[in-house]
């Protein structure tokens, strides 16, 4: 059930059904939001290889859910590095919604990571989201064309076999 | 914003007035409650730098004010920062944690290190409220990278 915006009331004697849409369903919908989450463990680490364009980060990380109007927050956090390329150069995460990224720029995402295994974390309120389905989509990308970025996913990697989470949730 | 109301049905029967203020305000303000946020710009000029090894806030922009009906409130700061140091957070100017704050960072990463503060204030009192994030460099300097835009979110929660 969605949210409804509850009118000012022109008559206490309430019907069923005002009572139904605007306590009963209001309030489910307020415990109980629109959400998504992906917590891997999988047989293979994500890997990415050689390519400054942005791309999703996998499909199991791409979410979509419908909104009754409010703010949307994210969050993720997961183990990340970068193999072969130059030391400086940087690798990002970002997320898109409805295919527009949020920090809309080649070279800044929501957060970064090099050639040092790194804590990737990171949330971001999403506002302005209309009423209705809105997609949710982990991207990252490097600019080094040598480079291999691995997101770690619980497969078993010797002292990294850490499990990565993404969720959105409609906060309102 | 729609103002927060104690519910406190006394009067048999109902009036409508109760109604709007505890069903149709109270349940406007849970869909929607008391929000402050900012967030950088890409590349912007003022991203924020100190090489104070005392406490010190970064102030301006990334001080929030909001009004508070009651309860907890969240805050979430993410952020990449170049040096090592340490963060806290602070409501009303007064820090919440200790001698060195919430979290220390050590910049393994000549690009800097991402880092995300999420603290919640509990059992605020109603009013207005100021809340900052506070930090101090170990050794050298800090600064914000401009890679990662810095984000500053309040939130009452319930």
């Amino acid at each position: 059930m969605g949210y409804v915006t509850p009118p000012t009331f022109t008559d206490i004697d309430a019907t069923a059904a005002d009572g139904n849409v605007y306590i009963r369903d209001n309030q489910l919908a307020l415990k109980d939001p629109p959400s998504q989450n992906y917590e891997a463990n999988e047989g293979t680490n994500y890997t990415r290889t050689g390519s400054s364009a942005w791309a999703d980060v996998d499909t199991d990380f791409n979410f979509s859910i419908t909104t009754t109007g409010g703010d949307v927050l994210i969050s993720f956090i997961g183990n990340a590095v970068r193999s072969g390329g130059g030391v400086n150069q940087l690798q990002l995460f970002d997320v898109s919604v409805n295919s527009t990224r949020i920090i809309n720029q080649t070279d800044a995402g929501l957060a970064m990571f090099s050639n040092v295994v790194t804590l990737i974390q990171f949330s971001r309120r999403v506002t302005g989201l209309a009423a209705g389905t809105h997609t949710f989509n982990l991207q990252w990308r490097s600019n080094d064309a040598a480079a291999t970025m691995t997101l770690y996913a619980g497969a078993g990697t010797a002292s990294y076999d850490t499990r990565p989470q993404f969720w959105v949730r409609e906060l309102s | 914003m729609t103002n927060w109301t104690n519910p406190d049905f006394k009067v048999q029967p109902s009036t409508l007035e109760l109604w709007n203020t505890y069903l149709r305000d109270n349940m406007t303000h849970v869909k929607a409650p008391p929000t402050a946020s900012y967030t950088y710009t890409y590349a912007a000029s003022d991203y924020k730098t100190t090489s104070s090894a005392a406490w010190v806030a970064m102030g301006t922009v990334l001080t929030l004010s909001l009004e508070s009906f009651g309860g907890d409130i969240l805050l979430e700061f993410n952020a990449s920062i170049m040096g090592t140091g340490y963060l806290d957070v602070a409501i009303d100017e007064q820090r919440q944690g200790g001698n060195d704050g919430i979290l220390a960072f050590t910049t393994a990463l000549t690009i800097g290190t991402p880092v995300r503060l999420s603290w919640l204030f509990q059992d605020v009192v109603a009013g207005t409220h100021s809340f900052d994030v506070y930090w101090k460099a170990a050794s050298g300097s800090l600064a914000l990278v401009q890679y990662v835009p810095p984000s500053l979110l309040i939130r009452e929660f319930s």
